[in-house]
């Protein structure tokens, strides 16, 4: 249908356009239509509009006109040509349209492919982060079920030992201190995995209290009265630092925390510090040591649970920095760690002050003295 | 004339704990009663009169506390109580109902004995028809009579409240005192939660009496009960 219309149609506007004088312009008029064609509808019809179109060009503008005689000769010249150009511009928009058509294909198998390929990738991505998870929690689990082993071994292997007659009196009372280190050493263990469990349930209630400072930190260097014997321990706390809300247990156990692992990890007897400072808007502690200080790169991770610096001895399973995360965090405080100059490692802990505390001064029932 | 050694009663429902209580606190001289829950405790407290009770605060049938608050309508001997760690709502209803120190679990002979030997002295004490005016513990010492205080023979100059508190403490030496409890015998009983007047007091008297406030040797913080002045024993 488009074939025979669009001759017509070439045909009417010519006529109207340029009168049936205007050779040359109607034939580029036909030729423009049998292009649309080709184009739009196909090579086929293209062929048949091209046919149609000279016929038509015939008919209406060769003289003798509304006849398909000719008279001059040379338009069927015309009319060869005509006919060859059309061929050719058809075949030029056939092969324009299959390769848009073309492209058009490999355009859709790309995106398929492509989409695809996301696919895959994501649930690789997933069964990887999957298998990662388990790996680590088995790898938590044997390292958890490790240090929970090793000590009991120690005990049920000393205690039977004890047991047997032939042990000497020496061997006998170092036996014993064995049992009772180890046991204090499951007893941090598996107050850690408490503690650690209970900040994860958000089952931790913040009794916060005006509390001067250096009375948790005076309970703390009591709780760690044995275990920092052989070492100083430098504390420096300005007389006028403010009172500050805070839950006296948590932070006392955040100060354990931080003094167990200087233990841990530093020369036996390097010197601690602990610092306090009031800050614009809080109080900051530090708690400072001269060991070997944090990896570089390493300063966030540790805070992670169940992270380890790679020369971690001692048992402990990584947990007590996290414990410290959770309560500064239940404090609505911040906590870092940084490198010293001259070696070791500082943890700052920032606990807020917002609002006063009641005036101290409690009316006085005797007023003599 | 030979002296009677104390007698113990040992209420606690773990057998593995009465055995090591039994091996430590015999082996030290003291006598021992035991019971396995709080109504056999009870009892055995009524037909003893035991010198000192040690009261485990989770028995299998009563709440340790009521058992505290039951002993403490008819008798007035010491109590110490034992539980586990992070229950300080639990010591500190238990103090401020009667008992008269902590053991937290787990804890070893040493402090075992020595909370054993300060409740039993404050509590020869307590009957005794004199009290003595002068209290020492380590180079402090106090005056009861001229009231005047005294740190390695140097007198220190405390106001009033300063010198009721450091009283208190020092006539409960080596007890741990509630915050409540010192609130009341200082300021009175209407002050019984402004636990914030006391903390600020204690810092000031920390710092007329210690070498180093932040790590007492005389004025222990026991953080979230209350304090207790550390005697040598």
């Amino acid at each position: 249908m488009a074939a025979p219309t669009s001759a017509l149609l070439a045909t009417a506007v010519s006529r109207a356009a340029f009168g049936s004088r205007q050779l040359a312009d109607a034939v580029m008029l036909y030729l423009l239509s049998i292009v649309l064609v080709s184009l739009r509808v196909g090579y086929g019809p293209s062929l048949l509009a091209a046919v149609l179109s000279v016929l038509c060009f015939d008919f209406f503008f060769i003289p003798p006109l509304y006849t398909f005689a000719v008279q001059d000769l040379t338009h069927v010249v015309t009319f060869g040509t005509m006919f060859l150009v059309a061929l050719v511009i058809s075949g030029l928009t056939q092969r324009v349209r299959a390769q848009a058509d073309a492209a058009d294909q490999r355009e859709q198998r790309t995106a398929a492919l492509y989409a695809l390929s996301r696919d895959l990738a994501q649930e690789a991505h997933s069964a990887q982060l999957q298998v990662q998870t388990e790996q680590m929690r088995s790898s938590l689990l044997s390292s958890v079920s490790h240090d929970l082993r090793t000590p009991l071994a120690v005990v049920t292997g000393a205690a039977s030992s004890l047991l047997e007659d032939s042990i000497d009196a020496s061997t006998r009372r170092e036996l014993t201190e064995t049992i009772l280190q180890e046991a204090q050493r499951l007893n941090r263990l598996v107050r850690n995995l408490l503690d650690m469990t209970r900040i994860e349930a958000g089952a931790v209630r913040v009794n916060r209290e005006w509390q001067p400072l250096e009375e948790v930190v005076g309970a703390a260097l009591n709780r760690m009265e044995d275990a920092l014997a052989a070492r100083q321990v430098l504390t420096d706390l300005p007389a006028d630092l403010p009172l500050v809300p805070l839950d006296a247990v948590l932070i006392q156990q955040l100060l354990v925390n931080l003094l167990e692992n200087a233990v841990k990890y530093t020369p036996p007897e390097s010197p601690l510090e602990i610092r306090a400072r009031a800050r614009a808007a809080g109080v900051e502690m530090v708690v400072a040591d001269r060991g070997p200080g944090i990896p570089p790169g390493e300063e966030q991770r540790i805070f992670d649970k169940f992270y380890r610096i790679g020369s971690a001895r001692g048992g402990g399973v990584g947990l007590g920095l996290a414990i410290c995360k959770g309560i500064v965090m239940a404090h609505g405080g911040q906590i870092f760690v940084s490198n010293r100059s001259g070696g070791g490692a500082e943890f700052h802990v920032f606990l807020p002050v917002e609002g006063e505390p009641l005036a101290p001064e409690a009316p006085d029932p005797n007023e003599e003295m | 004339m030979t002296e009677v050694m104390p007698l113990l009663l040992v209420v606690e429902d773990e057998t593995q704990m009465r055995k090591f209580l039994r091996a430590s606190l015999t082996s030290h001289g003291y006598r021992l009663v035991e019971a396995v829950n709080g109504n056999e405790g009870l009892a055995q407290a009524a037909s003893y009169n035991p010198d000192l009770i040690l009261l485990d605060l989770g028995l299998p049938d009563m709440d340790g506390l009521v058992v505290t608050q039951r002993l403490r309508e008819w008798a007035s001997v010491p109590i110490i109580v034992i539980s586990a760690r992070g229950q300080e709502e639990d010591k500190i209803h238990a103090l401020d109902s009667g008992a008269d120190d902590y053991l937290t679990k787990p804890f070893g002979t040493g402090e075992l004995l020595a909370r054993i030997r300060v409740a039993l002295r404050h509590s020869a004490r307590a009957r005794q028809e004199r009290s003595e005016p002068i209290l020492t513990v380590g180079e402090l010492s106090i005056d009861l009579d001229k009231r005047s205080v005294h740190v390695a023979g140097k007198e220190v100059h405390l106001t009033p409240i300063e010198y009721k508190l450091l009283a208190t403490l020092l006539k409960n030496a080596g007890k741990v005192l509630t915050h409540r409890q010192l609130l009341k015998e200082v300021w009175g009983p209407g002050y019984a939660n402004n636990t914030q007047y006391l903390r600020v007091y204690m810092v000031q008297l920390r710092h007329k009496l210690e070498q180093d406030a932040t790590r007492p040797r005389y004025l222990v913080t026991e953080p979230g009960i209350g304090y207790r002045l550390r005697s040598d024993t």
